[in-house]
């Protein structure tokens, strides 16, 4: 499947095909998805998806991503998002992120 | 049979032993969930004939949990409706395996998810929209 085909599949109503979606889109290297892995990463209810958000961001390693990266690194309910985000950080940036 | 601490013996002999493992090369409907960032990934594939399931497989990459699930799903789908199938819940496949650990219920969950991830597909592909 092409790109279009994993942004689309991002809007999934069911949550593992959003993470699957997500993880394909990191692994493609498509930045054309940064702005909707962001959305996703902030917003999406569902842990697996904000965590594999997050690893695409680091993956993809677009800027625009960092905010919602340090955002979702101190605040997300989630300890595994946390650090996810953290780990993601790090590759993006090159800085290494703290507690 | 060896068995596996907590988990029942049905979990074992369906990790063991997984009923309809495989992919249909010329699936109606294909469902991917999950991802090796979370862990597991799993992958059912169908085949559809007068809005039954008509025919199921599955490809599942993880713990011994998620592929008794998996198998487990696919069985208790097989001839079913599409209906039928997506009142098939994650409680059900726990419950037929003779229940999970706690810390293995996301993989019953990510099984149900598959199952409704290839019908959705199938429903799209009818619809003229694409699939996978």
């Amino acid at each position: 499947m092409e790109a279009a085909g994993w942004l689309r599949k991002l809007e999934s109503r069911i949550a593992g095909v959003r993470s699957h979606a997500a993880w394909q889109l990191g692994r493609l290297g498509e930045t054309g998805a940064v702005p909707a892995l962001i959305r996703l990463l902030e917003s999406d209810e569902n842990e697996d998806v904000r965590l594999t958000a997050a690893w695409a961001l680091g993956e993809l390693g677009d800027v625009r991503a960092v905010p919602a990266l340090e955002a979702a690194g101190e605040r997300d309910a989630s300890a595994d998002v946390r650090s996810q985000a953290r780990e993601a950080l790090h590759r993006l940036t090159g800085e290494k992120g703290g507690e | 049979m060896t068995t596996f601490g907590w988990y029942t013996d049905k979990v074992c002999e369906h990790y063991q032993n997984p009923r309809n493992v495989g992919q249909i090369e010329d699936a109606d409907g294909t469902g991917v969930v999950g991802n090796p960032v979370c862990g597991d990934m799993m992958m059912i594939t169908i085949k559809v004939e007068d809005g039954r399931i008509a025919d199921i497989k599955f490809k599942t990459f993880g713990c011994g949990a998620a592929i008794a699930t998996t198998s487990m799903v696919t069985e208790l789908v097989k001839g079913k409706t599409l209906e039928e199938a997506l009142q098939v819940t994650n409680k059900d496949v726990a419950d037929a395996l003779g229940g999970l650990p706690p810390i293995k219920v996301h993989c019953s969950l990510l099984a149900e998810e598959a199952i409704r991830a290839a019908i959705e597909d199938y429903r799209e592909r009818q619809a003229g929209g694409g699939g996978t």
